[in-house]
């Protein structure tokens, strides 16, 4: 499942250093954004999970936003993706949009 | 039929297509972004999206990939008539390995004349929103490229349903534009005669048979039905227009006065006449005068009318000289002549020089179809007036005007908006907002069984209901919000009384009542 982990200024130093050590590589790409927004289907009771991994068969499917807006189509479309004969071959699940951090 | 389970790349593709439908893009571009997709994705080639015109029975291009907007134009099929027009007269799928020897393809946008149709596969599906057909689909594909055809119509038509409702809005959209074209049409005479029944087609021939003859008409109706908007209208349809139109109230006028009012009267004629004064016919030289309740004249008055209608001439009161007038005469009466002629209250002689032309103004009662027209027009004219913002009439407040026997017609209607407009606190026109008159039992149709509480309470519960999806557009989380109560009640009730909610969907807020 993929996470989104809190780090400590010193844990962030300590990454960036390791990145210097290495040379031209990048271990750690930090955004600040004031929210995030995940796409997420329950599976079972109080148990979600990001739609990328759920429905693994439709490729390119993203379960992360910046924006609520952009999470909201993602749901949308892929609720009426579900709903519709093609989608016959996925299992109908509730699907949420979760607020998942606040910076 | 069974099908294979969609590959990876087709459920991306889907995903992808139901993303593109789901942007705030116009319904062109949307449609574009669907035959991108289906290029990149599947090699769908030369993809096109076509509605069915169901006034027109055709199916017309609405979008083309790659196509010019001339080439696009000529992708217009009559039901039946090619692939397209067959897949839109079935609804069923056609697909064919070989284009070219298909003797169905007509190829009437030219889009394949550049390429080797012995190498093409052609795809056409129909587009069906709420078992209807309102559209089709159709794409090409490399022959090599196909490995199975029935795979290739089943993943189209997946992408045409992911799309139908799409497809469906726009001709929404096209019918509301011909259905505003045709409203529009509907008040050809001068703007002010509103009406689209049967009755007032009827009465706009007749106007324009008679507008721009020198003939007399007499206008027959009840109180309120516009015999002065006729009568109006006919004059400013006629070669007259430029001159006068002069109003008598014959029954506002005491018999004293109504002579020297009509043809005028000479300094020292009675006393008090301290100057020479035209009368109205005078007044109208070149134009028309329209004679309101003329079944309300004296008869001496009568006698003197009659003479203006024979000889064209008329007498100042107090002089003995004849003035030649050339004036249109129209009349307008809401008693009949007939039975006024057989009481001896009214000339026969000038019953059959007015009747020349006759024209019954119908009741409000008999132009169903207008209330409504009517009841936007004046809602829209005294919302401009009273600078307010009315975007809609609600249900029940339809359901009340088109129920009520309106003895007052169309004055009664126009009366009736303005206190609604007034009382109106936001943007919707409702049924309290109506004169009591309208709320209480007074047409035949209101003695009617009323039924038991449990029944007018569903039955109010249902318009309430109705209202607040219209007023979201089909949104149940806003309108269970509207209503105070929950989105799980409103679709519980939703389903119990069978409410076409998504009927609403595609309508603007305002457009649910308004013209």
């Amino acid at each position: 499942m993929s996470q989104f982990p809190e780090l400590t200024a010193e844990q962030l130093e300590k990454i960036r250093a390791l990145e210097k050590e290495l040379g031209d590589v990048c271990l750690l790409a930090v955004r600040r954004a004031e929210a995030m927004y995940a796409v997420e289907v329950k599976i079972d009771k109080n148990h979600w999970k990001p739609i990328d991994e759920v429905y693994s068969e439709i490729q390119g499917l993203r379960s992360y936003f910046l924006s609520r807006d952009d999470a909201k189509k993602a749901k949308d479309s892929l609720k009426s993706l579900i709903t519709s004969k093609a989608g016959q071959q996925l299992e109908k699940r509730p699907i949420r949009v979760q607020k998942l951090s606040e910076g | 039929m069974n099908h294979e389970p969609f590959r990876k790349e087709e459920l991306e593709t889907l995903y992808r297509v139901a993303r593109a439908i789901n942007t705030s893009e116009d319904l062109e571009s949307c449609f574009r972004r669907v035959l991108d997709l289906l290029k990149q994705g599947m090699g769908l080639e030369r993809g096109m999206i076509s509605v069915l015109r169901r006034d027109l029975d055709e199916v017309h291009l609405v979008v083309g990939h790659g196509l010019s907007p001339d080439a696009q134009f000529r992708g217009r099929y009559l039901l039946g008539e090619g692939v397209t027009g067959r897949v839109a007269k079935t609804g069923r799928p056609m697909a064919f390995f070989n284009l070219d020897k298909q003797p169905l393809f007509l190829d009437r946008t030219g889009a394949r004349r550049a390429v080797d149709r012995t190498e093409l596969a052609f795809i056409c599906v129909p587009i069906v929103y709420e078992d209807n057909v309102v559209g089709v689909l159709s794409t090409d594909k490399l022959s090599r490229l196909v490995a199975d055809l029935r795979a290739e119509v089943h993943f189209l038509s997946a992408v045409a349903e992911l799309i139908a409702r799409k497809v469906f809005t726009r001709s929404v959209v096209e019918e509301n534009a011909r259905l505003k074209e045709l409203f529009s049409q509907t008040r050809p005479l001068d703007g002010n005669m509103i009406g689209n029944s049967k009755r007032m087609k009827e009465i706009n021939l007749l106007i324009s048979q008679v507008a721009d003859s020198r003939a007399t008409v007499l206008i027959n109706g009840e109180t309120g039905t516009g015999k002065e908007l006729i009568a109006e209208t006919i004059h400013n349809l006629s070669s007259r227009k430029d001159g006068p139109f002069v109003t008598v109230n014959c029954a506002a006028l005491p018999d004293t006065l109504i002579e020297s009012e009509l043809f005028g009267h000479t300094k020292g004629a009675y006393t008090g006449a301290v100057s020479s004064s035209p009368g109205r016919f005078e007044l109208a030289e070149g134009g028309t005068i329209f004679l309101d309740e003329v079944g309300e004249l004296s008869l001496l008055a009568q006698a003197k009318l009659l003479r203006v209608l024979q000889e064209g001439e008329i007498q100042r009161v107090g002089s003995s000289k004849t003035i030649k007038v050339d004036v249109r005469v129209i009349a307008a009466t809401n008693q009949d002549l007939m039975v006024r002629m057989e009481q001896g209250r009214f000339r026969s002689d000038l019953y059959y020089r007015l009747n020349v032309f006759p024209i019954m103004a119908p009741p409000l009662r008999d132009r169903g179809a207008d209330i409504l027209l009517l009841a936007d027009y004046f809602a829209g004219k005294y919302a401009d007036n009273m600078q307010k913002s009315i975007h809609r009439i609600s249900t029940s407040a339809i359901n009340l005007l088109t129920t009520y026997h309106w003895p007052g017609n169309v004055r009664e209607l126009e009366n009736c908006m303005e206190r609604a407009v007034l009382l109106a606190r936001e943007d919707v026109i409702d049924a309290h907002h109506l004169p009591p008159t309208l709320q209480v039992k007074t047409g035949p149709e209101r003695d009617a069984p009323r039924g038991e509480l449990k029944q007018l309470v569903a039955a109010y519960e249902r318009e309430l209901i109705t209202d607040a999806l219209k007023a979201s557009s089909g949104n149940q989380t806003k309108a269970a919000e509207s209503l105070g109560t929950t989105k799980r009640i409103i679709q519980y009730k939703i389903s119990k009384y069978g409410i076409p909610y998504s009927r609403f969907r595609h309508a603007e807020p305002s457009d649910s009542a308004m013209a």
